[in-house]
């Protein structure tokens, strides 16, 4: 092969290479552009079309084991500000061995005509088939005008029905979601990091989702249909994938209909308080989300009149959660093979992608812990830390290169050689995905004696969001070998403040 | 079934009125998160010369 050939050879590669690592760059765009939307919805909201409207609500919560939890949900629903005899509260026991079915009995009976325990004596199907066996029944009767899903275990505020409500009065929407924030009474170091994830993923990007005209997920533990709307897609929830919350979503919007994320109604919600439980719930969330892209194959990236969820923007959004990891390996192997064939084009490449980083990180960071002061505060380290101190020292070094022979090694008369410089860049490079191996060794020493600490260091050092890269890796590899995906529940042991 | 009283639906509009006032607060929750980064950029520019 002549010379030329070569060159050539070499110049295609390099642009390979560099595209890898571009692609690294697209979730960190998404990001970027989410927070540019959001503003947005300064003016671009749904509260010019909100009236007062106070329709009969049917409350469905689905319980299974919730004897610790279901008292208190009902005792907050029957005192939500909103008129008691336009609320009825469906509580279906699915099949329950514990004192769930005593207490919601007892519940019946000091409020007749209102609480209602319906047992399903055959459970564990699955969350979308105990809430079916509610809807059918509230769908028999004319009586409900609206219907509310919800978990067994979360806590309205007591003005977030009534916010929510307010939506319906527009004929176009066809559900309104809550905000679901971490609510519990003793909260961890893994509660603080899902309180500021609640803060990324819903006060902020449910609100981008708004403006844009396209909700990914309606929330499993607030969501509430018109009656109309939930007629329309069959008087059922679908029940077809793990993520029945958001196939209820996506069919609703694909008969035309708007949904509407409502940030100043508040539910609180008692999440997982070690890696393992929160792997778990994850893994089913992340498992739903690939059934669900695959079951809309022929929707993504392809504009409809009807709706949103085939514009490029929500296809983006939605592709750049499902495959950060992915992306994260490519631009892992973009960087490590330049640092092989051009290293300061490997260099300049790595500091403007980590630079580019740092940017959208602050800016979402800032303005994030704006949108829910309280959390921020409380949850401060784990918003600084969201990405992990081995990413943060990533953008430091990044916007200040030669901070380490200048700052440490310097001082010390040393320097780095040519294979330490070569190593030292390697690792650099490979950060992605040594942090997804140390999101999973995580969950791996969680167990041991030390485990408490050790967990809780590595979830520091690696960062959350690769924890849920590395569940979002395991769900492709459960999807692929048609792992069982029998539906289990996370505990709940009513944590939330009351 | 109980109706609204008049009372009811002018407490709900203006509580509709306050909550569509707090979303114009996102504008300059953004602005104060842009100058805090452009700050930052500035110290590096700064810290590099």
């Amino acid at each position: 092969m002549s010379v030329e050939w070569l060159v050539v050879l070499d110049n295609a590669l390099v642009v390979v290479l560099v595209a890898f690592v571009a692609l690294g760059t697209v979730p960190v765009l998404t990001t970027a552009f989410q927070f540019v939307v959001l503003p947005f919805h300064s003016f671009l909201n749904h509260y010019k079309k909100a009236a007062f409207a106070q329709p009969n609500v049917a409350v469905i919560v689905p319980a299974w084991n919730e004897g610790l939890v279901i008292a208190a949900s009902i005792d907050r629903l029957v005192r939500l500000d909103y008129p008691q005899d336009r609320l009825r509260i469906y509580v279906v026991d699915d099949a329950s061995t514990d004192d769930t079915p005593d207490i919601v009995q007892a519940k019946a009976r000091e409020h007749p005509g209102q609480v209602f325990h319906l047992r399903r004596d055959k459970g564990g199907e699955g969350k979308a088939h105990t809430l079916n066996h509610g809807i059918s029944r509230v769908l028999a009767e004319p009586w409900a005008q609206a219907i509310l899903i919800m978990d067994a275990d979360v806590i309205f505020a007591i003005d977030s029905l009534r916010k929510m409500t307010r939506h319906l009065a527009d004929p176009k929407v066809g559900a309104v979601t809550a905000y679901i924030a971490e609510g519990s009474r003793d909260r961890n170091f893994l509660t603080r990091f899902i309180g500021i994830e609640y803060v990324m993923a819903q006060l902020a990007s449910r609100r981008t989702q708004n403006v844009l005209g396209a909700i990914a997920c309606l929330a499993g533990g607030a969501q509430l249909h018109s009656r109309e709307n939930l007629e329309a897609i069959g008087g059922r929830i679908p029940t077809g994938t793990l993520a029945e919350d958001t196939m209820a979503t996506f069919e609703s919007q694909l008969r035309g209909r708007r949904m509407v994320f409502e940030p100043h109604a508040l539910v609180l919600a008692e999440e997982p308080r070690t890696i393992d439980a929160l792997w778990k719930q994850r893994l089913r969330w992340a498992r739903g989300n690939v059934q669900v892209t695959r079951h809309y194959r022929r929707l993504w990236f392809r504009p409809s009149r009807v709706h949103r969820l085939g514009s490029l923007s929500f296809g983006l959004i939605w592709f750049s959660i499902l495959l950060l990891p992915v992306l994260m390996l490519l631009a892992a192997l973009g960087l490590l093979l330049l640092l092989l064939l051009h290293s300061d084009l490997a260099e300049l490449v790595f500091r403007l992608m980590w630079i580019s980083a740092a940017v959208v990180f602050l800016f979402s960071v800032i303005f994030a812990v704006q949108l829910d002061p309280r959390t921020g505060l409380r949850s401060w380290r784990e918003a600084i830390l969201f990405q992990g101190i081995g990413s943060l020292l990533l953008m430091v070094l990044a916007i200040f290169p030669g901070l380490i022979e200048d700052l440490v090694l310097a001082p010390l008369g040393l320097a780095l050689t040519e294979p330490g410089r070569f190593a030292w860049m390697a690792s650099m490079y490979l950060w992605g995905p040594v942090a997804m191996l140390g999101a999973w060794l995580a969950r791996l020493v969680e167990r041991s004696p030390v485990g408490w600490l050790a967990s809780r260091v590595l979830l520091y050092v690696v960062g959350y969001g690769s924890l849920l890269c590395a569940i979002t890796i395991d769900s492709y590899v459960k999807e692929w070998r048609h792992a069982d995906a029998s539906w289990s529940k996370t505990e709940k042991v009513g944590r939330v403040l009351g | 079934m109980s109706e609204p009283t008049r009372a009811e639906v002018v407490a709900a509009q203006r509580e509709i009125r306050r909550d569509a006032r707090l979303e114009r607060r996102l504008i300059p929750k953004a602005l104060l998160a842009l100058v805090l980064v452009a700050a930052i950029v500035v110290l590096r520019e700064l810290l590099l010369r």
